[in-house]
C-alpha cells in the first residue's frame, strides 16, 4: 500500500529497544510509570532518596527499578543520579503549603499573606517563584504565573543504566524521565512546593542559592521518611 | 533492511486534520498523488466515538477513574473520559516552559486531528484583522487582504457547512451559510441586553450542519445531543474523517499513512530543495523515509515549526525556512478565563426543549477599537464575547444548587433553562519575544525527537483587554436582566484556548517573514506550511476557518505552480 523506503540507521529490533523518554507520577516518595517497548509493557520506579545542586542543576540521587508488566520484579539499580534538564510549568490546582515552610520563602507570614492577597484561595504564592512580570496594579493576572507560579513535571537525565543488569534487554544508555507532579497526599504536595522553590531558586531568572539550600533540606528532609 | 523501489509522490502531507485534510482533498481532486503522514492512530468511529453514550453507562459515570486528569495537564478542562483517546499523552510528548511561564498545550495526534473535538465557531476574519497594523500602527498587516480571501472562505464554508445569520457586520463579514441554529430563551434575553448597552449579538456561526447538501454524503444534520467534543458520530460536525479525507480517499489518489511520526524534512544537497522527509513509526519504532515534489506541512501550529526547527542542514543550518530569523516567533493564543455569569430567574419552572442542546450560543463580537468613535484608550485591537444560556443535556449547575434527594432534583429541573454566561474571547498581540525554540537542553520526546520550549507571557495590552472584558460582560449581564454571581476571573493561560497561532508567519519580506501570501516557504519553494504557523496574528475570532480558506488558496496555488515548473 504505501511506497517508501526503510533507512538503515541501525536495525530496527535497536531501534525498538532505545529508550529515549519515559514518563511517570511522583506516588509519594517514588516516581512511578509504564512505557512500551518492542511490543512490551514495563512498569518502572524512581525513588529519589536525596537532592542536592550540582553546577546549577538540581540532581537527585535514588533508586531505579524496572520490570515487565507482567513479570517478577527484579534488582534495582541504586545510586541512579536523575539530573533535572529542564521543567513544565502546572497548571490547575497549584500546591498547598504548609504554615511551617513559609519560612523557607524568607518572608515573614504577614509579608506572605499581602503578597497573596490577589491569590484565590487554596492557591499559595509558589517560593521564591518569578516575579511577575510588570503590571499595573488592579489588572487581571495570568493563571499560574509569576508569584502563583509552580512547577507541573521535571524533565529529568537519569545517569546511563545497564538494561541487562537490570533484567530487561532494553537500551537504557540515556533515559530521559518526565515526572508529572500531580499531588494526592500532603507529601506529595510539600514536595511540589519545595521542588517549585528549587527550580525557581536556581533555574530562576534571580538564582538565590540561600533559598535553594532552604528548600533542599526540606526535600531531603522528606525523600528520607 | 527491506528497501522497495522509491517512490516519489507529487506531495507529502504532514498532518490529517483541518488544514491536512483539506489539502489532501484539494490536491487530489486536482490530480495530485499524495502521501498523508499522521503522527497518531488510526480512527475508527464506532468504536472511538462516544457521543451518545450516557454517563450511567461508564463506570466511572463519565468522570473517570480518580486523578487520572491530574495525569495529564490537558485534560484539565478539554478531554472528558469519553475523549480522552483523541489526545496525547504529555508524558511521551513533552515540552518545556520557563519557571513561572506555564504553556498549555493540548495537541490530538490521531487520524483527523482536532477536528474531532474542535468547538467549531467558524468566523470570517475581515479587514480589521488583515490590516490591523495600518489600523492601530503596531506590528505588520498580513500579506493578503479580506477581498483576496473573501472568495476561499466562501468555498470552505460551502464545503465544510457552516450555520448562522447574516448579519450585516463589517468587521464580522457575512458568509455562505446554512440556516442558523435557534437562540434559547437565555440567549434572546441576553442578545436584548447586549443591544440596549449598543452591543449587537449575534447568533454564533458554527460548522454543524442544519441542512445538507449534495455533496455532504454521509453527513446528518445536527440533531443537538450536545456531545459534539466525543466524537459525532453521524457527520453533522465538521472533521476530517467524515468529509475531506473521505472525499480525497474516493478519488484513489490518497495514500494515509498514521503512525507516522516525522522527524525532519530531507533537503536535497545540491538544489537546496525539499525531496522528502524522515519518519518513524509510532508502534514499532523502525524509521523509514519517504519522497514528494512538495511537501505540505501541516501537523498543527506548533509541531508544524518543531518539524522546520528540527530540519536542520547545511543549508539551513538554523532550521528549514528560518534566514529571517521568524520562525518559532510572534507565538500567541487567545485568551479567556474572564467573563461573567448568572442566572434568568424569570426562566425558572420552563419546560427544556430538545434544542437547548444544541452545542452553539449567541457571539458578541468585537466591539473596541473598531474605527475613531471606539476607539479605547488604554488597550489595542479587541475581543468578543462567546455566550450561552440554557443548560445541555448535562446539568452541570447542579453542583451550586444545595439540598439532596426528591428537592434537589425538583430545584436543578427549575433551574434547566436559568443559567447564563459570557466569556471573552480576547485577541493576543503578536509579539517577537514570546517564541517558541528547541529545548536548548536537550529534553527529547519518546521516539527522541527533540521537543519545543515555549516561551510566552501577556502583556499590559492583555490585562487592560481583560479588565475592561470583566467589566462589560457583568454590564451587559445586568442590562440583561440577570442575576449576576460571577464576574472576572484570570486570564487563561496562553494556550489553554488551544488557538496557538503565529511562530511560521506570512509575510511579503523573505527577511522578516517565514512564508509568503500563498504559505510557501520562502527559502525553499516546494514546502508549504498551511496550519495556523502561518498566521501574522491572531485575531479574536476563531482560527479554524481562516486556516480551511488560506490550505484551499495555497493548494490551488501549488497546482498552478508545478504545471508552470516552479517548484
Amino acid at each position: 500500500m504505501f511506497s517508501m523506503q526503510k533507512t538503515g540507521k541501525g536495525t530496527p529490533a535497536a531501534a525498538s529497544r532505545k529508550i529515549h523518554s519515559i514518563g511517570g507520577v511522583m506516588r509519594g516518595r517514588e516516581i512511578r510509570g509504564t512505557f512500551e517497548a518492542d511490543g512490551q509493557k514495563y512498569q518502572f520506579s524512581y525513588a529519589p532518596t536525596s537532592s542536592a545542586v550540582a553546577n546549577r542543576r538540581l540532581e537527585l540521587t535514588g533508586t531505579f527499578s524496572i520490570s515487565p508488566a507482567r513479570g517478577r520484579a527484579r534488582p534495582p539499580r541504586t545510586g541512579v543520579r536523575a539530573t533535572l534538564s529542564s521543567t513544565q510549568g502546572g497548571l490547575g490546582n497549584p500546591p498547598s503549603v504548609r504554615p511551617e515552610l513559609l519560612g523557607l520563602t524568607g518572608q515573614t507570614s504577614d509579608a506572605e499573606a499581602a503578597d497573596q492577597k490577589d491569590a484565590t484561595p487554596g492557591e499559595a504564592k509558589a517560593p521564591a517563584a518569578e516575579a511577575a512580570p510588570a503590571t499595573t496594579a488592579g489588572l487581571p493576572v495570568t493563571e499560574a504565573t509569576g508569584p502563583t507560579g509552580f512547577v507541573g513535571v521535571l524533565y529529568l537525565r537519569l545517569s546511563p543504566l545497564d538494561g541487562r543488569a537490570l533484567g530487561v534487554p532494553l537500551d537504557l544508555s540515556s533515559v530521559q524521565l518526565n515526572a508529572r507532579l500531580a499531588p494526592t497526599s500532603d507529601l506529595e504536595r510539600d514536595l511540589q512546593w519545595l521542588l517549585s522553590g528549587t527550580v525557581a531558586a536556581v533555574y530562576g531568572e534571580r538564582p538565590d542559592e540561600r533559598a535553594a539550600s532552604g528548600y533542599l533540606g526540606e526535600i531531603n528532609r522528606r525523600l528520607k521518611g | 533492511v527491506c528497501v522497495r523501489k522509491q517512490k516519489v509522490y507529487d506531495a507529502l502531507i504532514i498532518g490529517s486534520g483541518a488544514s491536512g485534510g483539506m489539502a489532501a482533498k484539494e490536491l487530489t481532486e486536482r490530480g495530485f498523488e499524495v502521501l498523508v503522514l499522521e503522527a497518531g492512530p488510526p480512527v475508527n468511529p464506532a468504536r472511538d466515538f462516544s457521543q451518545h453514550t450516557w454517563p450511567y453507562q461508564d463506570m466511572y459515570r463519565g468522570f473517570g477513574p480518580p486523578d487520572w486528569k491530574e495525569q495529564e495537564q490537558w485534560m484539565q478542562d478539554t478531554a472528558s473520559h469519553y475523549s480522552r483517546h483523541f489526545y496525547i499523552k504529555d508524558s511521551e510528548h513533552p515540552y518545556t516552559t520557563d519557571p513561572g511561564k506555564p504553556f498549555m498545550w493540548v495537541r490530538a495526534r490521531i487520524v483527523g486531528g482536532k477536528t474531532l473535538h474542535w468547538g467549531r465557531l467558524s468566523w470570517r476574519f475581515s479587514d480589521l484583522d488583515f490590516k490591523a497594523a495600518s489600523h492601530d500602527g503596531f506590528d505588520v498587516d498580513w500579506p493578503v487582504d479580506y477581498k483576496e480571501i473573501a472568495p476561499y472562505y466562501d468555498r470552505a464554508e460551502e464545503f465544510i457547512g457552516v450555520s448562522g445569520n447574516r448579519d450585516g457586520l463589517a468587521h464580522q463579514p457575512d458568509g455562505n451559510f446554512l440556516p442558523p441554529m435557534n437562540l434559547t430563551c437565555g440567549e434572546q434575553l441576553l442578545k436584548k441586553g447586549s443591544l440596549k448597552t449598543g452591543r449587537p449579538a449575534i447568533v454564533s456561526r458554527v460548522a454543524m450542519l442544519t441542512a445538507t447538501k449534495p455533496h455532504m454524503k454521509g453527513r446528518a444534520k445536527c440533531h443537538y445531543c450536545g456531545n459534539c467534543g466525543e466524537g459525532c458520530d453521524v457527520g453533522a460536525m465538521f472533521n476530517s474523517v467524515v468529509s475531506t479525507l473521505p472525499i480525497a480517499e474516493a478519488t484513489g489518489r490518497m495514500t494515509l499513512r498514521p503512525n507516522s511520526v516525522v522527524r525532519h524534512i530531507i533537503v536535497d544537497t545540491d538544489t537546496g530543495k525539499a525531496k522528502g522527509v524522515a519518519f518513524v513509526d509510532r508502534v514499532s519504532r523502525q524509521e523509514f523515509e519517504a519522497f514528494g515534489k512538495v511537501v505540505i506541512v501541516a501537523a498543527s501550529t506548533l509541531e508544524s515549526t518543531r518539524l522546520l526547527l528540527n530540519s536542520k542542514s547545511r543549508q539551513h543550518p538554523n532550521g528549514l525556512g528560518n534566514s529571517s530569523g521568524a520562525l518559532g516567533h510572534y507565538l500567541v493564543d487567545h485568551f479567556g478565563g474572564i467573563g461573567a455569569s448568572g442566572h434568568f430567574q424569570v426562566l425558572a419552572g420552563r419546560d427544556p426543549v430538545n434544542e437547548d442542546g444544541k452545542a452553539s450560543g449567541l457571539f458578541i463580537p468585537r466591539f473596541r477599537n473598531i474605527d475613531e468613535k471606539t476607539k479605547h484608550p488604554r488597550f489595542l485591537r479587541g475581543y468578543g464575547f462567546e455566550c450561552g444560556a440554557g443548560t445541555p443535556s448535562f446539568p452541570w449547575m447542579a453542583k451550586g444548587i444545595p439540598g439532596f434527594g426528591s428537592e434537589l432534583k425538583k430545584q436543578v429541573r427549575r433551574h434547566y433553562t436559568t443559567p447564563v454566561y459570557m466569556t471573552t474571547r480576547a485577541a493576543m498581540l503578536s509579539r517577537f519575544e514570546n517564541f517558541v525554540e528547541i529545548d536548548p537542553d536537550g529534553v527529547v520526546d519518546a521516539w527522541g525527537v527533540p521537543v519545543l520550549k515555549v516561551h510566552i507571557q501577556h502583556s499590559d495590552n492583555e490585562r487592560e483587554m481583560a479588565k475592561d472584558a470583566a467589566e462589560t460582560s457583568e454590564e451587559i449581564l445586568r442590562a440583561a436582566g440577570a442575576e449576576v454571581t460571577s464576574t472576572g476571573g484570570k486570564l487563561t493561560a496562553p494556550g489553554r484556548i488551544i488557538h496557538e497561532l503565529g511562530t511560521a508567519r506570512m509575510g511579503d519580506d523573505p527577511k522578516k517573514a517565514v512564508l509568503n501570501k500563498f504559505n510557501q516557504v520562502h527559502d525553499v519553494k516546494n514546502v508549504f506550511v498551511t496550519d495556523g504557523a502561518a498566521f501574522v496574528n491572531s485575531a479574536n475570532q476563531n482560527p479554524t476557518l481562516t486556516i480551511l480558506a488560506l490550505t484551499m488558496r495555497a493548494c490551488e496555488y501549488m497546482v498552478d505552480e508545478m504545471k508552470r515548473g516552479n517548484l
